[in-house]
């Protein structure tokens, strides 16, 4: 039965690792479900961290500190700016109100059972691997197979960076 | 190998994908909908690094190759292992999701200084 | 030790040209003299002409070294004359609006450095969307194009429309590259690697049941879909048009949707088949795993064109139904994508080389008329045939070119098409598409029968002229010949595109000596 469920129930990093699941499904549930914006970016903190969690179950080491530096200490802060910086203080009434939650809700189980089906019935070619550190191999391949995605997204992220400083500087344009 | 099984990582994934989607769907905040559009890059990414982990992956680097030098071993030593794809491709989505989001929040922020509002559903001067 | 890297290098010179530009700009823009009014948009418009003629060399080159394509790092980038014929038409696009935009006041005013800067950016992008071969490679080729495009359409600040449009863009954007990328974590998973190639063979291992593999590829063909603005993922399209500065528009309906196609073709046609004949790529294919594809493509072509028809009818601002248009024509080039011969695929790339032209025309025209101080609703072109009898005689052509009619451009490409569909069993399908193109008369006629046959002047010295400037008048000249030119006498570019849909075949197939 516990062989079936696929987790080793026996090592008590199974325990850790259900708690990490359980923060990140919760947490993703309280940013879709919550009315209040401010309570959904909090909870989109513990969504990240709890997918950081997760990378390191599956031995990601750069990922997982990736995952807190640039998503956590970055998009993370960026969205509490656009939150707080698109209401005025004092408006109480936080428009995050929902259209059409029956719906939405009804799409999101139907897709959640599709993709559910591919995850668990397709014949994933798994096989037995030692963890091996990531970092290095990860620093080899941007330099090696995607030398030129890496040097594409360098441009890329100088384009955005221009953009949105264009964006949000106040305007110069002359009468 | 990890404690859980490949199927648990990919059930997170699904249920991350599925309430970024209504996220999406049911915001009229903008940038609700982007918190919405971080969720569903964020499970994209736990695949990603989940396949990695746990798929077989066929030698495909360098031995295919037509014009590459490298071939087999030495590729594996420059160009990095095969087995490390999902970790990268993990990676350059982080980076693109910081360049979307930060693209994003400076277009609400502007709309927000056009209109005083970022609902999406007041975005309204076109129709039909 | 990374000597290949270095000697195959010089397939890359068109990127590599592209790049250096972006620096000269940037650094011009920054540290340039103040009054340097308009240096920006020819340093790039010069950075852009000078890729162009480095596309075209290193297309010759691979022809006269007998090399159908050459693989760059580990195969993740192929340089075949597929990819080099996309990289023409979305130079030749690039390279027209950095000129249109040079006389745009506004855009000049607002920040030309930066609008130059994106629009090289985006270049790239398509640059490298039309010659990925790795799922890596080919989502930050895709973003690379789509998080500029996002910034290029609100580029009017102060404007609502334009905010509106880039909000829209961004978010709908968002969505879309999202659950592409979902679905292209699960091709992943199911074959261990980020080639096309290895993806390709784990599609045919039959892993996964048909349900499974229609639902990844449905998930990837959302983010393609919206690239492509093919339905049901064409809901942005008419309010991104609309609001966006009018050379975005060109920009995004053109050049933009010329890389989706590419990718679209590349992805689709690597991964779900394979040539009959491997040494005759430009022959019949044949599908891996799921037949059932092309049907659904089928239908995903009818449902857009007929959609960007009917509601093009009702339109009243011409940026808005030229959006529908090409939310039409969409439709017509996926056709060629079920043909799954060779043929079918040239059909498309006939198709997209003549359309650019003509849809740059006919926003040109737009542009034009809004710089001369006319507007864009349909009613601001009443009688412009007579005031400005050159432009009204362009737009007429152009709108003609769209809607199919002989002896021009657009007609050509719509009778490969459907030729190809026919000789393939498909005959339905071409009947639906030529019954669209009779409705899309309709609304083309629409718009030039105001510019003709409304406001007629009453007497010769009524005329109030429309003065679009020498730079438009020229630039509208270029649009025109190849509009009019391909219709009459289009046997180079069909030969060019037959030969650039040799080197299509998926990255497994032996390489060929090069077509004659």
């Amino acid at each position: 039965m516990i062989a079936a469920l696929g987790i080793r129930l026996g090592d008590p990093a199974a325990y850790v690792f259900l708690a990490f699941a359980a923060m990140t499904c919760g947490s993703a549930l309280i940013v879709a479900a919550s009315r209040n914006i401010v309570y959904s970016a909090y909870a989109l903190l513990l969504t990240f961290f709890g997918v950081a969690g997760l990378y390191a179950f599956l031995d990601a080491d750069f990922i997982a500190a990736a995952q807190l530096l640039v998503y956590v200490g970055g998009i993370l802060v960026l969205i509490l700016f656009g939150v707080m910086l698109t209401h005025k203080i004092r408006d109480i009434n936080l428009s995050n109100e929902t259209t059409n939650p029956i719906i939405g809700a009804a799409i999101a189980g139907f897709i959640f059972l599709a993709l559910a089906y591919v995850s668990i019935y397709t014949k994933w070619d798994v096989v037995e691997r030692t963890a091996s550190p990531t970092t290095g191999e990860i620093g080899k391949a941007f330099v090696g197979k995607y030398l030129l995605p890496f040097e594409a997204s360098s441009v890329l992220l100088l384009g955005a960076l221009i953009g949105a400083a264009y964006l949000a500087r106040r305007e110069k344009e002359k009468p | 190998m990890p404690v859980a099984n490949l199927e648990w990582f990919l059930l997170i994934g699904a249920f991350l994908f599925a309430t970024g989607v209504f996220t999406i769907l049911t915001r009229k905040n903008a940038v609700s909908v982007l918190m919405g559009v971080e969720l569903v890059l964020n499970s994209a990414n736990i695949n990603l690094v989940a396949f990695s982990r746990f798929v077989r992956s066929p030698a495909t680097l360098g031995p295919t190759s037509i014009e590459f030098p490298l071939q087999g071993e030495a590729a594996h030593h420059v160009y990095g292992a095969a087995w490390i794809g999902g970790n990268v491709f993990a990676a350059f989505v982080i980076i693109l999701a910081a360049a979307e989001a930060a693209v994003a929040l400076a277009i609400i922020l502007g709309i927000y200084r056009n209109l005083g509002d970022v609902d999406v559903d007041e975005v309204t001067a076109m129709k039909g | 030790m990374q000597l290949g890297v270095v000697e195959n290098l010089s397939f890359l010179t068109p990127e590599i040209l592209l790049t250096v530009t972006l620096g000269a700009v940037i650094a011009l823009d920054i540290g340039g003299p103040k009054d340097r009014k308009g240096l920006v948009a020819r340093l790039a418009a010069t950075g852009l002409g000078a890729t162009l003629l480095m596309v075209i060399l290193t297309y010759f080159e691979l022809e006269t070294k007998q090399r159908a394509r050459v693989f760059l790092f580990a195969d993740s980038f192929v340089v075949d004359p597929f990819s080099m014929f996309f990289k023409l038409v979305a130079g030749v696009c690039s390279f027209m609006i950095a000129l249109f935009a040079a006389k745009v006041r506004r855009i000049e005013s607002q920040g030309e450095g930066e609008f130059y800067t994106l629009l090289l950016v985006t270049t790239l992008g398509i640059f490298l969307m039309a010659g990925v071969t790795d799922l890596v490679g080919m989502v930050v080729a895709i973003e690379t194009l789509s998080i500029p495009s996002y910034i290029l359409a609100g580029f009017y600040k102060r404007d609502r429309g334009s905010s509106e449009a880039s909000l829209k863009y961004v978010l709908y954007g968002a969505t879309a590259s999202g659950s592409m990328l979902f679905g292209l974590a699960f091709l992943y998973g199911l074959s261990g690697t980020t080639s096309f190639q290895g993806i390709s063979a784990a599609i045919a291992s039959g892993r996964a049941d048909v349900l499974s593999i229609s639902l990844m590829l449905g998930l990837v063909l959302i983010g393609l879909g919206f690239k492509i603005s093919a339905a049901p993922f064409h809901m942005w399209t008419p309010d991104v048009y609309e609001g966006s500065p009018t050379a975005v528009t060109a920009y995004l309906s053109t050049a933009s949707k010329a890389g989706g196609f590419a990718i679209l073709i590349r992805l689709f046609y690597s991964i779900l088949a394979r040539p009959e004949v491997a040494s005759r790529p430009e022959g019949q294919w044949i599908p891996i795993g799921d037949p059932g594809w092309t049907t659904l493509v089928a239908v995903i072509a009818v449902v857009t064109m007929t959609i960007g028809n009917l509601a093009a009818y009702k339109q009243t601002n011409v940026k808005r139904l030229l959006a529908y248009s090409s939310i039409a024509h969409a439709g017509y080039i996926l056709l060629g994508f079920v043909v799954m011969h060779g043929s079918g695929l040239m059909a498309m790339l006939f198709y997209i080389a003549t359309y650019v032209f003509m849809n740059l025309g006919a926003f040109l025209c737009v542009i034009a008329v809004s710089e001369a101080g006319g507007g864009e609703e349909i009613s601001d072109f009443r009688g412009l045939g007579w005031r400005a009898p050159f432009l009204g005689f362009c737009m007429a052509a152009f709108l003609f070119s769209l809607t199919g009619l002989p002896p021009l451009a657009g007609f050509v490409g719509k009778v490969y098409l459907f030729a190809a569909l026919v000789e393939h069993g498909w005959v339905w399908l071409s009947v639906v598409a030529a019954l669209n193109s009779a409705v899309s008369l309709y609304y083309y006629v629409r718009v030039v029968k105001t510019m003709y046959l409304e406001g007629i002047p009453r007497r010769a010295g009524d005329v109030v002229p429309l003065r679009i400037g020498s730079h438009f008048g020229i630039m509208l000249f270029v649009c025109l010949v190849p509009t009019i030119l391909f219709g009459i006498y289009w046997q180079p570019l069909a030969r060019l595109a037959t030969w650039s849909v040799g080197a299509s075949a998926p990255v497994e197939a032996r390489p060929v000596a090069a077509h004659k």
